[in-house]
């Protein structure tokens, strides 16, 4: 399963939507022939050196939306066609590559962030690019705060020269670092400033700085060339990229499968013998980016308790789960839900070889016993209608907790009320997962800080939704947010991580699988865990720009 | 003319009643679009506390009360500006529809009249002959109708495009892995008419049965009246009576049943259209209750309503000239 962002992905992600699966109930047995019912001459790409084919799932059909302001915006346009001052690897942490920017430097106790710029970059339409376009772009978040995207703490842009830009802030902001350099997209002041209104503007015919333009649009077909003035020497490598629609898994699984998409990101259920016994030059990528949890509710209920939080991970088979329904690709995690090794730099080396102990329905029985709690325990856990993956993984959990004195009961809610549920704090367990973020530290205030939540019954759209409450956590947190400097950071982040194996907040279950697939017959130098240079599933932007441009053809 | 006044004063007040109900039902689902956006964004790494506020924002959402936001929506709909959508933000509502309304005209409207002329054919017959082995059909036909409708659009999938036989595509409009430019060329056509195989086979296969009943019992009783036997007293050939008498004052009652089921191919075969994956308005309206897009949501219903109570009034009127008995006594 792979969680992604957007529209009908949505209700696709994780697995499938329910017209897939019904067709996929109708026949797995899956043929070797795409789902369409002509052969596509596309089929060829493999041989052609220079084009690069990519699916995001099931999109539906594509708008001619390069808005980077739109909720519904197509991937490429943050990466691929806009460019950040620099790359934040969502894979790795700490790496920070420059981008549109060459260097940063805070000052004013973190009120003000000063950016030296790449000479010589130009807009695909021959304009250069300068300070101006970066203020341009800051003032525009300033003055409306719908295009405020990541909702920055913005007080004034000023520009000295053409390639240095100062930006000042209300307060310390050392933790908006990563989305004021790393995830807005700088746009072209020149092309902008005539829009009458950037929030409903489709930008169908975008001016970027990146590598690739997009060259021809349909709802389901699109096509990106490479930038020839890019500048970046050598790069990218590949000179054409084509994005397919699917409108369903079955669809798109059978085009993956038949080698006819270089790059996607599907959950394709039993791998193995599906995809990678097709062809020896079938790879894929699976770097651990993010967590799957049960995310107990700290507030009322069975699972406030800490004995029933600890039962439940003691009766978990998480290495069971992951071979039968990951076929091993989501290995479990850590008792300190740390994201390895992307997050190994802030990783207590008291805590580094810590794991969950052997399963055992009994030890978790005890645990009920000797904290006085009744058995059998009904308990019921929420996940969103038609994530296949986590019904099959909770199915097993079911029967896994029996023995130990806990029923539970399994809620599929479809996706809207699942979210409301979510938000509301209205629920026993439920299960989703977190992270996708190049900072432990936006992760670890996702889910545990409490300044962030809303008491029970009102909506909390930000984290934390079991809504745990540690002034010790809060204050931790706070403290890295206020600095810079690993060294003093790494000893909170330590003290955190063992509050959370002592406390155990959420359940920590498994690495949330994040299989993408590469067809290692047309595509090469992809990220891998051995080599991260960036997060490689195709719904994480602007990774999978970075990483379009650096691929290579395969010989 | 009283008469035509009357009504088109009841189809107005109906339509301002459909436009209500379109307007709050959508609002009584749990969820609103921001929040169901930023739980998406979440599953792509943490969202920013103030995102909500500038996502509330950006969608230009959450001004005024709800009576207010009904005003600006009726006034919307009376200057046919239907608003943009939230899910595929900002493309307009009109534009979305519009994109997938052609898609359910053609497919669904070409199988509703073959479905309706091969129903109307069997029935005659059937009523005709009856007592015949052609009576079988109609038990047979009948079960088929009753057959869930995305059951039997499962079957054919499995059996014609997945599974057994692998002779046509298994979703989707057209082939939309090569690049086929849409619009009036042979490549796009073609592949057009192929995709359409299956779901048209779907409806015309599910409702066939329902005309062919209708058609042969109307057969059966206006077999058996004057002008029937009189026309066979006249010595005309079977045929002519078959067709010119007895068919043709069986099929009426039909024709204005066939008349309201063409407002419906508006609202498409959201079943089949969601099984196939069909670009059309059913497929579209299922997407946008999924994402809580209100704006689309009242886009759709409200072409849906209108085209089947346009349907409705033309054949009231219709049935005015038509059947002067329906009209009123002075």
């Amino acid at each position: 399963m792979s969680s992604r962002p957007w529209r009908a992905r949505m209700i696709g992600t994780p697995a499938a939507i329910a017209a897939a699966m019904l067709l996929a109930a109708c026949g797995s047995s899956g043929g070797t022939t795409a789902g369409s019912g002509s052969s596509s001459p596309s089929a060829s790409s493999n041989s052609s050196s220079s084009l690069l084919t990519i699916t995001t799932g099931a999109a539906g059909t594509f708008q001619d939306d390069f808005n980077p302001y739109s909720p519904n915006v197509e991937d490429p346009t943050n990466g691929m066609i806009y460019e950040t001052l620099f790359f934040y690897d969502t894979a790795k942490a700490g790496v920070v590559d420059p981008w549109l920017g060459t260097s940063y430097a805070w000052s004013d106790g973190g009120k003000t962030l000063t950016v030296q710029l790449r000479h010589g970059v130009k807009w695909t339409d021959g304009k250069p690019f300068t300070s101006a376009d970066v203020a341009y772009t800051f003032n525009l978040a300033l003055k409306n705060a719908a295009l405020n995207k990541f909702a920055l703490p913005l007080k004034s842009v000023t520009t000295s020269g053409p390639y240095t830009v100062a930006i000042n802030f209300k307060q310390s902001a050392y933790t908006d670092a990563y989305y004021a350099l790393g995830r807005v997209d700088i746009l072209p002041q020149h092309i902008w400033q005539s829009v009458k209104d950037p929030t409903t503007f489709l930008n169908s015919h975008p001016v970027g700085t990146g590598a690739f333009e997009l060259s021809k649009f349909s709802g389901q077909v699109f096509t990106l060339t490479a930038n020839p003035h890019y500048y970046m020497p050598g790069l990218p490598h590949f000179k054409t990229i084509r994005f397919l629609a699917f409108s369903g898994n079955t669809t798109s699984d059978a085009a993956i499968e038949s080698g006819e998409v270089d790059w996607a990101g599907s959950f394709i259920p039993n791998i193995k013998q599906t995809y990678l016994a097709k062809n020896p030059k079938f790879v894929v990528s699976d770097i651990p980016l993010s967590t799957a949890f049960l995310v107990p509710n700290l507030v009322s209920g069975p699972t406030s308790k800490l004995a029933v939080r600890q039962a439940i991970s003691a009766a978990v088979n998480r290495t069971s789960i992951s071979n039968t329904v990951y076929n091993g690709y989501a290995p479990p995690t850590n008792p300190e839900a740390l994201i390895t090794p992307n997050y190994n730099s802030v990783l207590d080396p008291a805590l580094a070889s810590a794991a969950f102990g052997s399963p055992s329905a009994a030890k978790a029985k005890s645990i009920l016993t000797r904290a006085g709690i009744k058995t059998p325990l009904n308990l019921t856990v929420d996940m969103v209608n038609g994530y296949t993956d986590y019904l099959s993984d909770l199915q097993i959990m079911v029967q896994e907790l029996k023995p130990a004195g806990i029923n539970l009961t399994i809620d599929q809610p479809a996706y809207t009320q699942f979210t409301s549920i979510q938000d509301t704090g209205k629920f026993q367990l439920l299960m989703d997962n977190f992270g996708y973020t190049p900072t432990p530290w936006s992760y670890y205030y996702s889910i545990l800080d409490s300044t962030i939540t809303k008491p029970i019954g009102q909506v909390d759209t930000v984290g934390n939704f079991g809504r745990y409450k540690n002034p010790e956590v809060d204050t931790l947190l706070s403290q890295i947010a206020d600095t810079t400097s690993a060294s003093v950071q790494n000893p909170d982040f330590y003290k955190i991580e063992n509050i959370f194996t002592k406390d155990l907040p959420l359940i920590p279950l498994f690495e949330q699988q994040d299989e993408i697939e590469f067809n290692g017959n047309a595509v090469a130098n992809y990220p891998s865990v051995t080599n991260p240079y960036g997060a490689p599933a195709v719904y994480i932007q602007p990774d999978m720009g970075w990483i379009a441009a650096r691929l290579v053809p395969a010989k | 003319m009283r008469y035509v006044l009357r009504k088109l004063g009841f189809y107005l007040l109906a339509a301002w009643v459909a436009l209500t109900v379109n307007f709050f039902l959508p609002q009584l689902i749990p969820g609103n679009p921001v929040d169901d956006l930023l739980t998406k964004m979440s599953q792509a790494g943490p969202v920013p506390v103030g995102e909500q506020q500038v996502l509330t924002r950006l969608l230009g959402l959450g001004s005024g009360n709800i009576f207010q936001r009904y005003w600006q929506y009726v006034d919307g709909v009376a200057h046919l500006r239907l608003g943009l959508s939230i899910s595929n933000f900002p493309t307009p509502v009109s534009a979305e529809i519009g994109s997938a309304i052609y898609w359910t005209l053609v497919l669904v409207g070409t199988a509703t009249v073959i479905s309706f002329v091969l129903g109307i054919a069997l029935g005659t017959l059937a009523g005709w002959k009856r007592g015949s082995r052609l009576e079988a059909i109609i038990p047979s036909t009948t079960l088929l109708t009753a057959m869930p409708y995305f059951w039997l659009a499962l079957i054919l999938v499995f059996v014609f495009a997945t599974n057994v036989w692998h002779i046509f595509p298994a979703g989707q409009g057209y082939n939309t892995n090569s690049f086929i430019n849409v619009g009036w060329n042979f490549t796009f056509i073609g592949s057009a008419i192929q995709h359409a195989i299956l779901p048209a086979l779907t409806i015309v296969i599910s409702s066939v049965g329902g005309w062919l009943l209708g058609m042969r019992n109307m057969m059966v009783s206006t077999l058996s009246d004057d002008y029937v036997v009189a026309a066979e007293a006249k010595g005309l050939r079977p045929r002519r009576i078959m067709i010119g008498y007895a068919a043709r004052n069986a099929v009426l009652p039909s024709i204005s049943g066939f008349a309201i089921s063409l407002g419906f191919v508006v609202s498409g075969a959201i079943a089949m259209e969601y099984v196939f994956s069909y670009p059309g308005i059913g497929f579209q309206l299922v997407t946008a209750v999924g994402n809580d897009d209100f704006p689309l949501m009242q886009g759709i219903f409200l072409v849906i309503t209108f085209a089947v109570l346009g349907a409705n009034l033309i054949v009231d009127l219709l049935h005015g000239f038509v059947d002067p008995r329906t009209r009123l006594s002075r």
